[in-house]
C-alpha cells in the first residue's frame, strides 16, 4: 500500500469517527429545542472534533512517514495526481447538492444555526466521499 | 477487476533485465512501486511520457512495450491499425 493510500485510509477514518461523534450530538439536540446552551455545546464540541482530527492527522502521518521515509520525501506521481482529481468530483457534487438542502433547510423556516450544521454536513459528507472514492480507485484501479 | 484494451510486456522485459525490480524501475521511472504493479496488472495506463519512459529503461521501442487492441476495444470498428504502428 502505498503512502497516499494509507493517507486516504486514515484521513477516511478519522474525519469519520472525529465529526460522526460531533453530528451524532448535533442530530441528538435536534431531537429538542435548541437554546443557549446547546448551541454552546455544540460549538466547543465543533472545535472539539477540528482539534482532534488536526491532531491525530498530524501524529499518525508523522508515523506513516516515518516507517516509509523516502516515499515521504518524494512527491505524488501522475497515478496519485490523476486519483485525487478523479476523487474531487464526485465529492464536489456531493458537497453542492448539500449546500443546496441547507439552503432548502433554511428556506422551509430553518435558523442560521441549522444552515451552519447542514452546511458543515455537508462538507463531512463531501469529504468522506473524497477519501473513500480515492480508497476506492487505489484498490479497483483506474482503467 | 476492469480489464484494459492496452496489454504490456513490462513483467517479462524485467524479467529479461537481470529480474529486474518493481522498485528499481519504478525509481528509474520516476513513479511509485505501486503504479507500477497496478501499470503491469493493467490497471492504469499510464501518461505516454512515463510509457516512454519505462520503454527507455528497456532500450526497446514503446510498441514493445505497451500493445493497444483495437477490436477489443468497446465500439471499435476498424482494424487494430494505431498510430503507433505507422511509421
Amino acid at each position: 500500500m502505498s503512502l497516499c493510500e494509507k493517507s486516504a485510509w486514515i484521513s477516511f477514518m478519522i474525519v469519520l469517527v472525529a465529526f460522526g461523534a460531533y453530528f451524532m450530538s448535533i442530530g441528538v439536540d435536534l431531537t429538542s429545542s435548541m437554546t443557549l446552551t446547546h448551541h454552546s455545546t455544540a460549538f466547543l464540541g465543533l472545535v472539539g472534533a477540528i482539534v482532534a482530527v488536526t491532531t491525530i492527522e498530524i501524529a499518525t502521518h508523522i508515523a506513516v512517514a516515518i516507517q516509509s521515509p523516502a516515499e515521504a520525501q518524494s512527491a505524488r506521481d501522475e497515478r496519485e495526481k490523476v486519483i485525487a482529481l478523479k476523487a474531487t468530483r464526485p465529492a464536489f457534487y456531493v458537497f453542492m447538492a448539500g449546500v443546496w438542502l441547507a439552503l432548502g433547510v433554511v428556506v422551509a423556516g430553518g435558523g442560521v444555526w441549522i444552515l451552519v450544521q447542514a452546511t458543515l454536513f455537508a462538507i463531512w459528507i463531501a469529504e468522506l466521499t473524497r477519501f473513500g472514492t480515492e480508497i476506492y480507485y487505489y484498490r479497483r484501479g483506474l482503467v | 477487476m476492469t480489464s484494459t484494451v492496452i496489454t504490456n510486456t513490462i513483467r517479462r522485459l524485467r524479467f529479461e533485465h537481470q529480474e529486474m525490480t518493481q522498485q528499481a524501475l519504478a525509481e528509474r521511472v520516476g513513479v511509485t512501486r505501486q503504479t507500477i504493479n497496478a501499470i503491469e496488472l493493467g490497471k492504469y495506463s499510464p501518461s505516454l511520457e512515463a510509457a516512454f519512459r519505462i520503454a527507455a529503461v528497456f532500450a526497446v521501442p514503446l510498441q514493445q512495450v505497451f500493445q493497444y487492441h483495437a477490436a477489443a476495444a468497446p465500439g471499435a470498428t476498424a482494424p487494430a491499425h494505431t498510430s503507433l504502428n505507422r511509421t
